[in-house]
């Protein structure tokens, strides 16, 4: 019997602070009970979804790549990956240091798909490792590790970044290319980072809970111009940390229908505007 | 193994640690220069520094010019900076920097360092062959067992050593008694890194930020951890920077935000802010350009290879714009909220 090809059956974002789950005590009961249950019900609706694969798209926090070389998407190809990177990191964001699986026949295929899709991102086959940008979401999504991970890094850090357009098409690539494949039959795309905050900056601890109502509302529109309208300078209103709703736009693009925001909580103690959302595949 | 043990510890840190330029006569950019070191500025320059409060003082870093000084050079400034030091207060924290391309011409340079009284030495690492985390260990455990009289401040320079230093890297560091702080590399996205290499470090010694970093920082993670900032901005005149010391310490947020506001404000045309690897290039003539503009010392010109007259213009242009800024934050900061008895200006 012929194979089928791949499909993208779901896609997942949410934010990623260290707070999350280093120190989740500290936010207010209510807003952290909302979030580790939208985190719960984003699990079991993966879960359900039974997924042989799944694409990862977070940003860098300089543990792999540093300023003099940091690409503005990279596809890793690894069969496993190892996360918190060192036991120290792993005791400060309170997730046991392991092995993440890696599918790395689905990495390969997505780099030379994206280089056949004009785009050029770097290729990592060996050696990136995590820290809170997989670490902290698939604590909650996928406790057991047991999904084989494409990690996609998008810089979502360091000007200049691309474009949000540029991210959202990558995420229309990612679905082609999975759509061009028979290793995976069943992928999920989770993006994770943002939403408003601010990194190193006087400013941190604070949250532009309007910039991310408002973002939240263009993702649940699925109005593709509001969502792809955002200039860097209006993202830079809601810290430096913002940028990494680029992770949300390349997920977005994966799919191109509506979300469900399943929680949004500014949480200063977690220094991040803190968000789940759900596909409506 | 020798008993003997730095004087300092890290938690011994604390404050501002300056980081001044290595004062030129004229004729020091010529390619045929020799004993280009202005001793007597030098003097003068660790005489006011110290005097006008700052906490501790590392030189021989990147734009301390550790890269272009002869070696008789280099020992006549070290002579000079521990020797006035030494004079001011014996207790005074002074470090020279000694990094070379090898381990032993470094353990050299640090047995020098500790015969003539010097407190420790501000360390880069060899760069000409790829320095992997396992290397990098082996390099500072060896220097340290080497010398171990001598503290050690790790230098941090993404440019300059092609990359950050690895966390597995950190926790060799806090093994060794000599490595008191760490020179963390300046820039908002490396928040990014910092509170995670903090969970290595954490109390053992101070990843120290640049000033405009200090406040997040302090803010976040307290004077346990984040007690002590470098900076080069001292050099034009240290009261700014060490009204945000007093600040921070008498807690005094609301004085220590405006502050920083204000520090970033003057930062905010100096290159270093917008794209530190074009800031990288001309690292050394940049710092002099502004140094000098700013009055507070007079530290000459830059040593081939990295001479001012290949410095952009724009560059030259928006670094003077920097240092109208800082001459205007200095008379602001002077009218709100005065002299603190540590900040008094005793000129030398």
């Amino acid at each position: 019997m012929a194979q089928t090809t791949g499909r993208v059956v779901g896609a997942f974002t949410a934010s990623h602070s260290p707070g999350i789950t280093g120190w989740p005590e500290r936010a207010e009961p209510a807003k952290r009970a909302a979030v580790e249950s939208a985190f719960a019900e984003a699990r079991s609706r993966i879960d359900a979804l039974a997924p042989d694969a799944v694409v990862a798209v977070s940003v860098e926090h300089f543990t792999n790549f540093h300023l003099g070389n940091l690409p503005a998407f990279a596809v890793a190809t690894s069969d496993s990956y190892l996360g918190p990177v060192t036991k120290e990191m792993g005791e400060f964001l309170n997730v046991a240091q392991h092995q993440y699986p890696g599918h790395s026949r689905l990495g390969r295929h997505m780099y030379e798909f994206a280089l056949e899709s004009d785009f050029d991102p770097a290729l990592v086959e060996g050696g990136l490792e995590f820290d809170e940008n997989f670490c902290v979401p698939f604590k909650h999504l996928d406790p057991e590790s047991k999904y084989p991970l494409v990690p996609i890094i998008v810089n979502g850090v360091n000007p200049p970044w691309p474009t949000v357009r540029r991210c959202h098409d990558f995420g229309r690539m990612i679905r082609r290319a999975v759509e061009a494949q028979t290793e995976a039959q069943r992928v999920v795309v989770i993006g994770t980072g943002g939403l408003s905050h601010w990194v190193g900056l006087p400013e941190s601890g604070q949250i532009n809970t309007e910039f991310d109502r408002d973002f939240i509302g263009r993702f649940e529109s699925g109005d593709e111009s509001r969502l792809l309208s955002y200039t860097a300078e209006e993202i830079d209103a809601a810290g430096n940390g913002a940028h990494e709703i680029r992770t949300w736009l390349v997920a977005a693009g994966s799919v191109q229908v509506p979300f469900d925001v399943l929680a949004y909580e500014p949480v200063p103690e977690w220094l991040t505007g803190t968000a789940v959302a759900a596909a409506r595949v | 193994m020798s008993s003997k043990l730095p004087k300092v510890t890290g938690r011994d840190m604390r404050g501002v640690m300056a980081y001044p330029p290595t004062p030129a006569l004229p004729g020091a950019d010529r390619v045929d220069a020799e004993n280009t070191v202005n001793l007597a500025e030098s003097e003068r320059m660790i005489r006011s520094l110290i005097r006008d409060g700052v906490d501790a003082i590392a030189t021989n870093g990147t734009l301390g010019e550790m890269g272009t000084l002869t070696l008789e050079e280099w020992k006549a400034y070290a002579t000079c900076v521990v020797e006035t030091a030494r004079s001011e207060d014996p207790d005074f924290p002074i470090f020279v920097g000694a990094t070379t391309l090898n381990t032993r011409d470094t353990i050299a340079r640090m047995r020098f360092l500790a015969d003539i009284g010097a407190t420790g030495t501000l360390l880069g690492r060899p760069m000409w062959g790829d320095m992997v985390a396992p290397i990098m260990e082996r390099f500072y455990r060896h220097v340290a067992e080497a010398v171990p009289e001598l503290a050690i401040v790790v230098y941090d320079n993404t440019a300059a050593f092609g990359g950050v230093i690895p966390r597995s890297v950190y926790r060799t560091l806090v093994e060794l008694p000599q490595v008191v702080a760490v020179k963390y590399a300046g820039g908002a996205s490396v928040g990014f890194r910092y509170h995670n290499d903090m969970a290595h470090t954490r109390t053992s010694f101070p990843l120290m930020p640049i000033e405009t970093d200090w406040f997040p920082a302090w803010e976040m993670y307290g004077e346990e951890l984040v007690g002590m900032a470098w900076s080069s901005t001292t050099a034009m005149g240290p009261a700014p920077v060490l009204a945000l010391r007093d600040a921070l310490r008498e807690g005094r947020t609301e004085d220590a935000r405006w502050l920083t506001e204000r520090l970033r404000w003057a930062h905010e045309p100096f290159i270093v802010g917008q794209d530190f690897f074009e800031f990288a290039k001309y690292n050394i003539p940049l710092e002099k350009i502004r140094v000098n503009a700013a009055g507070y010392m007079d530290v000459g010109k830059s040593r081939v290879p990295y001479t001012e007259d290949l410095v952009p213009e724009v560059h030259h242009r928006t670094t003077m714009e920097h240092v109208e800024r800082y001459k205007q934050i200095t008379a602001e900061i002077e009218a709100k909220l005065g002299s603190s008895s540590s900040r008094n200006a005793e000129r030398v």
